[in-house]
């Protein structure tokens, strides 16, 4: 009925007359009394159809198998307090949401409870842009219905976890790359024994990548694996390929850097035939007694120690292609290879003067000169051995001679108390770059208060001389690294700041910020310290 | 009452509006915050010499702000009701208001007993007053009537022709009819008129279809406008409301005689949509003692804020003011008593989506125009059959989601149900549902 009346309106009851022997018996009754007119005819008799199919109308049965497999909680829901820290994140910088976020999520991780459902859209939103590790966080607070919802808002970048074994043995290759990386830093023992049971089956290529995740953060506990391959594997043989190489470079530097293995102590036997120590010439030497250092780099090759050969079968070090215009030989070149991974205090046992002094040596020792600039050769060498080894008494044997870029990624390997008083000293309380580099760790997450208040107070002091603009950036590092009982400083501070002429900058980008991370980080403390 | 924040961000005017209260929603940007039984209060500072001074009516969800903004209500509203969501146990709790949130509370509650009085006028003046109402009305009337012909016609001239051709001509055109209809004081009319420029045009599964549903509707209603005179007062009031003639909120509470209903009244859902210049909120609401169901109607436009009194999710005791009609729907609140968000008496519910359909075939026989029935309805389940989503009863029957439902109700939906069937309050529009909220036990959970 309602199909026909749509075709004659679709051409018009003047092409398309209506034909009312498919109406409803009482409907045609009633409109063949009524209008001769057939318009008329034909829109009341539309009218009457839609009513009559509409007070008919039954609905539609779903064919189908439904789902019904509840979606059950096993965890506890987190104290409302706690819960509704969540609200106060859209008050605080973007900048700053991540990092303050991932300390909340790690509390209720720690608390092993979830969040309530009622949040678990709007977390999920909300972190959709942070990083993977917060990601991953947040994955673990929104319980199962958090997680089967999940599976249905494909415009959000999660990675769905994966069972443990699926993901080894199916995942794709940054799937495993990244599980085999937080195994690591669960437990590094059996992340091993896990690599060992399809080593014999991974491409060179998975291989070399596994190795530089172990190098990244290596344990005394890899090494009879690492020593096996290096042996047996990866041995130099005639025919290798450049990948196998790479293996086998890798392998050294971290084999190197652990004094027990072989490789380090054989190579620091080699190394020993080219150190020389005699007593220090002139009045020095005669008042002092020390002894003078000496270390002999050959400018060729030598059939000992310095040669391609050796360097290429023993280190997979390069042979050939090092810049010429640093490194005055191959030999130094392959030194400074070595200098990279070999810890500081076994060149400080063998040569018996401090860490300082032989950094001391190396540097004033081994030049070059570089668009009329003289530089130490093993600069870049030293630097590197320092963030390996997070060596912080090598770093503070660097940074007096360092400037601009280095010193700054030389921060992290200082102890905070160090940090703070190098920060300190050298009036770099007000530079962001090197604050963003505060050396933080899981059980240390903020600064001390006394650093805290000084890093307020030289912002303000630093705010309220001409040509000087707050930014946010500045509000986040302080808020990222405050300590929690700084807030009577700050609020000192604010009430000064209100009777100048910097309140509004001073309370968009320092007071704000900050306030809002000390208060979230308090109750997330407080939760954290509870029983 | 405790807000929660969903309420709030309901209220707000919008979106920038709730993030702005957000942001002055802690402690320490307020000079004072205090409460009692009737109010809470508060001093915050602002751009102006002095703090502004903002209060909330606790009994009959009210707010005022002395700072110069437009929106209502205002940042300081939201964040003043954001703080005490989140923070009322410090609130200090005081016996006595100040005065300027005494004298405040004090004018709404005589107002909300006494309703305006009418204006006096001698026997003289009140003749000359309805005279001049009636020629008014007479006037209206019959150039209605002329609009009514015009629009006859123009609909005879559709179906002659064919709808064929409305996909081709120009929404200028269909505007054109329309404002003849305004001109012809009968906007209600020119709405219908303006329903052909909405149609998907690129879907002609669904624009033909929907223009047909549309033409019959709007001819039955034509043809009864027609025959006004032979209706009873109650249709006639019920044809003039769609044809266009407004009703008034004023006349309505002062009218003794209007159908008045007192209840709990769970506030279920809100809606706002944008109709040219004109913003409509809609807020549906069910008396959780009678089960009737109630439409209040708010308007904003840009020279006037939506009052926005009624939170979803709340239970508002009050005395309800019905606008007549055939099918008394749309209602306005006439005395508020309370307002929290506890349900202690459930309202009813209906058991199937075919129940659902024969209460909408008992409203349409009343009312063949009545639209957005509110339901109440159990055991339901939400899911998607591999295309849509869709919402089964426990027969296996289904309806499907209005177009453009929000998305992120779906989620809401899906993470608090975990799959579990849910009782759920909707609109049944067009044979589809728009899903308000879900009920867990006597918690009522906006979507």
């Amino acid at each position: 009925m309602w199909k026909h009346l749509l075709e004659v309106v679709l051409l018009g009851t003047e092409k398309k007359p209506m034909n009312q022997d498919v109406l409803p018996d009482q409907i045609r009754e009633f409109v063949s009394q009524r209008h001769a007119d057939s318009e008329l005819k034909f829109l009341e008799t539309a009218s009457l159809c839609y009513f009559y199919i509409e007070s008919g109308k039954i609905a539609d049965t779903f064919k189908g198998e439904i789902d019904e497999r509840l979606i059950e909680e096993t965890l506890g829901v987190v104290p409302k307090p706690l819960l509704e820290i969540f609200e106060e994140f859209e008050k605080i910088d973007y900048l700053l949401r991540d990092n303050i976020c991932s300390l909340w999520l790690d509390s209720i991780i720690k608390r092993n409870e979830i969040i309530s459902p009622e949040y678990v859209v709007r977390l999920l939103q909300f972190g959709n842009n942070f990083s993977q590790a917060t990601k991953n966080k947040i994955l673990q607070v929104i319980g199962n219905k958090g997680l089967w919802i999940l599976s249905f808002m494909n415009e959000l970048q999660y990675k769905m976890p994966s069972r443990p074994d699926n993901i080894w043995l199916e995942g794709d290759s940054n799937q495993r790359k990244a599980f085999f990386k937080s195994l690591r830093n669960t437990n590094h023992i059996e992340s091993i024994e896990l690599l060992k049971t399809t080593w014999t089956e991974e491409s060179v290529v998975t291989k070399r990548t596994f190795l530089e995740i172990i190098k990244e953060k290596s344990f005394s506990t890899d090494i009879p694996f690492l020593e096996e391959i290096y042996q047996d594997e990866f041995s130099y043989h005639s025919k290798e390929k450049k990948t196998e190489k790479e293996c086998r470079r890798i392998i050294v530097e971290i084999l190197l850097s652990y004094s027990e293995t072989q490789l380090h102590k054989s190579t620091m036997q080699g190394l020993s035939n080219y150190l020389s120590k005699s007593k220090k010439k002139g009045f020095v030497g005669l008042v002092t007694g020390k002894e003078q250092f000496e270390f002999d780099i050959p400018s060729e090759e030598d059939v000992e120690f310095w040669n391609s050969q050796n360097i290429e079968q023993k280190y997979g070090f390069e042979t050939k292609n090092y810049d010429i215009a640093i490194f005055s030989s191959a030999n130094q070149f392959w030194f400074s290879c070595l200098l990279n991974f070999i810890p500081m205090n076994a060149w400080s046992s063998v040569s018996g003067i401090t860490i300082p002094d032989i950094t001391a040596y190396f540097l004033d020792n081994f030049k070059y000169k570089i668009e009329g600039k003289i530089k130490p050769v093993f600069l870049e060498s030293l630097i590197e051995n320092a963030l390996y080894f997070s060596s912080d008494e090598l770093a503070k044997a660097l940074l007096p001679r360092l400037s601009g870029k280095d010193i700054i990624s030389l921060m992290k390997c200082l102890k905070l108390d160090e940090f703070e008083k190098y920060v300190t000293k050298n009036k770099y309380c007000i530079d962001i770059e090197i604050l963003q580099n505060s050396p933080v760790d899981e059980t240390n997450i903020s600064w001390s208060k006394a650093f805290t208040e000084e890093v307020i107070i030289n912002f303000y002091e630093a705010a309220i001389k001409p040509n000087f603009h707050l930014s946010a950036a500045m509000g986040k590092v302080i808020a990222q690294f405050a300590h929690l009982d700084a807030l009577p400083v700050l609020f000192k501070y604010q009430s000064l700041a209100q009777s100048g002429n910097i309140y509004q900058s001073w309370n968009k980008n320092i007071f704000e910020p900050v306030h809002a991370s000390i208060k979230i980080k308090s109750i997330i403390d407080s939760y954290n310290t509870r029983k | 009452m405790i807000f929660t924040e969903k309420q709030i961000e309901s209220i707000s005017p919008n979106p920038a509006a709730y993030s702005a209260g957000k942001g002055l929603s802690s402690k320490h940007k307020w000079v004072s915050f205090k409460k009692n039984d009737r109010a809470i209060w508060g001093e915050i500072k602002g751009s102006g010499k002095n703090p502004y001074q903002v209060q909330i009516d606790l009994s009959a969800v009210a707010y005022k702000c002395s700072c110069p903004s437009r929106q209502f209500p205002c940042k300081h509203s939201i964040a003043l009701l954001l703080l005490y969501a989140n923070s009322e146990n410090d609130f200090e709790k005081v016996t006595e208001e100040p005065e300027w949130v005494k004298n405040w509370l004090d004018k709404r509650q005589a107002k909300a007993e006494k309703p305006e009085k009418a204006v006096e006028r001698t026997e003289e003046e009140q003749q000359k007053l309805d005279k001049a109402k009636e020629k008014t009305q007479v006037d209206r009337f019959d150039s209605v009537c002329e609009g009514v012909k015009e629009l006859e016609l123009w609909l005879k001239d559709i179906v002659r022709m064919g709808i064929l051709e409305l996909p081709a001509k120009p929404a200028s055109e269909f505007e054109k009819t329309a404002k003849r209809m305004v001109d012809a004081k009968a906007p209600g009319l020119a709405g219908w008129v303006k329903a052909f420029t909405k149609l998907d045009y690129q879907d002609p599964d669904a624009w033909q279809g929907e223009a047909l549903k549309i033409i019959s509707k709007l001819f039955l209603l034509v043809s009864t406008f027609k025959n006004y005179d032979k209706l009873s007062p109650e249709w006639q009031i019920t044809i003039k409301n769609l044809v266009g003639w407004n009703q008034s909120t004023k006349d309505l509470i002062t009218d003794k005689e209007a159908m008045t209903i007192k209840d709990k009244w769970l506030a279920a859902g809100q809606e706002f949509e944008a109709i040219d210049d004109i913003t409509i909120q809609r807020n549906w609401l069910v008396g959780c003692n009678t089960n009737q169901k109630a439409l209040i109607l708010n308007f904003g436009s840009a020279f006037s804020v939506i009052e926005n009194s009624v939170l979803p999710g709340s239970v508002i005791e009050a005395e309800m003011a019905f606008f007549p009609s055939v099918l008394p729907n749309r209602a306005v609140i006439k005395i508020q008593r309370n307002v929290n968000n506890e349900i202690n008496e459930l309202p009813c519910f209906l058991n199937t989506w075919n129940e659902a359909y024969c209460y909408q075939t008992e409203l349409l026989k009343v009312n063949p125009w009545a639209n957005d029935h509110l339901l109440l309805i159990k055991d339901t389940r939400l899911f998607n059959d591999g295309k849509r989503w869709i919402v089964c009863d426990k027969e296996k029957s289904f309806m499907y989601l209005v177009e453009g439902f929000d998305y992120q109700k779906i989620m809401r939906w899906l993470v608090i149900s975990g799959n579990r069937s849910q009782d759920i309050s909707c609109i049944l529009r067009n044979n589809k549902i728009m899903p308000l909220g879900i009920f867990q036990g006597k918690e009522y959970i906006i979507l």
